[in-house]
């Protein structure tokens, strides 16, 4: 595995190149093949849970406990893409941290139009890189955690993660029906809070 | 672009659909041509679909802190084979042995009198409310009574009767056959309570032998 290019913006992580042989071996018990999956996945994972929880601290902790979750069910695996698989099970992890965290209100999440949003810099530690394109994905960041919250984790699973409407629906324990309505309501929410934000679009 | 319908616009949620790539939508023919002929519908599709697809691009993130692996805590060693047996049946051996101790020891002191039967009988009786078995009176004539009162349990106190060579009459011949019974009823109890703490040793074995995690945890 190659370190990232400091001077390129940070983008989705692929798949590793020797992914099968590493997925097989880790299904048949070597740790460390799994460790490795989780090491390379966990930016995905994080910045996944991070963005249906907005809090640090709880993404982590979703991201720990789809990796326990994965790795319980590493049976269960069925092929095709692990990262998409990995996802699903992050996503799981984190909607029930939010449902959790509602149930028992103790953890308050940050008011994001209080200015305390707690974006990360996707580009970790290089201001270097900050470009258009950062910008655009701090204003997209911003603005999701603007919408309401059904809308946020319809809008984050369907289209910043590529499931597909039935995926979420599982996920969110939603009819498929009203997940395609708050996918779209949150798409055009999300067109106002960015309407004077335009020309990100058009760089 | 000109504007070549006067129809109303469509819902703006089918617009975002369209955005999307929604497959209803995408099939919708009025939908789609009504977009083609609409400027400010298909401005509207096409804001929509640029910020589909930055949200497509969004970049994974990098946690604050680097996340380790912890693999589930191994679970206590479970006992197994043999030692989950023991581990299973110490209880079942402690209950029984510790009733036969206590059931022994109340019979030989004589708190069942010497009818065997009537310790069915007492403790049924007992449980259900009645009125307890009535333990055998034995005529003692100088004697302290065997059983009930405040000489419960007690053989007679004749230490110079002969049941051997005094047995001529049909007194005498009742109470030997009452001191025996006594007797043996006594030692029965007495095995009672023998085989109770024999299976409370059991059990104390069992216990070890079934708690290696304990010992495991210990080094």
């Amino acid at each position: 595995m190659s370190d990232p290019d400091p001077s390129r913006p940070a983008t989705r992580t692929g798949p590793l190149a020797d992914e099968t042989a590493v997925v097989a071996a880790a299904i048949s018990g070597d740790r460390s093949a799994f460790a490795r999956l989780m090491e390379h996945y966990q930016g995905a994972c994080y910045g996944l849970a991070w963005r249906l929880l907005g809090d640090r601290d709880l993404a982590a902790d979703a991201t720990q406990d789809a990796f326990i979750h994965a790795y319980d069910h590493l049976g269960a695996y069925r092929g095709g893409a692990f990262r998409s698989w990995l996802m699903r099970i992050t996503a799981n992890a984190a909607y029930d941290i939010l449902r959790r965290s509602q149930r028992r209100p103790t953890t308050t999440l940050p008011d994001p139009e209080a200015g305390e949003a707690d974006i990360p810099d996707p580009f970790g530690v290089n201001p270097v890189v900050e470009s258009a394109r950062s910008e655009l994905y701090r204003a997209l960041d911003a603005a999701l955690r603007l919408l309401p919250e059904e809308q946020r984790t319809a809008v984050i699973l369907a289209d910043v993660y590529g499931m597909d409407y039935q995926e979420v629906s599982v996920v969110i324990h939603s009819p498929v029906g009203t997940v395609k309505s708050r996918i779209h309501r949150g798409r055009l929410r999300l067109r106002e809070l960015l309407a004077d934000q335009r020309e990100l679009f058009e760089r | 672009m000109t504007m070549m319908f006067s129809a109303a616009h469509p819902d703006p949620e089918r617009l975002a659909a369209l955005a999307g790539a929604d497959v209803d939508a995408l099939a919708d023919r009025e939908l789609t041509t009504h977009v083609k002929g609409c400027v400010a519908c298909d401005r509207q599709v096409r804001e929509l679909g640029a910020m589909h697809t930055a949200l497509a691009d969004l970049p994974d993130l990098t946690p604050s802190r680097p996340l380790q692996f912890l693999p589930p805590a191994a679970e206590p060693a479970r006992p197994a084979g043999w030692r989950l047996v023991f581990r299973r049946a110490f209880a079942p051996v402690a209950v029984v042995g510790l009733a036969l101790v206590l059931v022994g020891g109340l019979g030989a002191s004589g708190q069942f009198g010497t009818d065997p039967a009537g310790v069915f009988q007492q403790i049924v009786g007992g449980a259900s409310g009645g009125a307890p078995a009535e333990a055998p009176a034995v005529d003692t004539s100088g004697t302290r009574p065997v059983d009930g009162g405040d000489g419960a349990g007690l053989l007679p106190q004749t230490p110079d009767q002969d049941f051997e060579t005094e047995s001529t009459g049909s007194e005498p011949a009742t109470d030997r056959g009452e001191v025996q019974t006594l007797a043996a009823t006594t030692l029965s109890w007495v095995y009672v309570v023998a085989t109770g703490l024999g299976l409370l040793v059991l059990a104390f074995v069992l216990w070890v032998a079934g708690k290696p995690a304990r010992l495991a945890a210990w080094r």
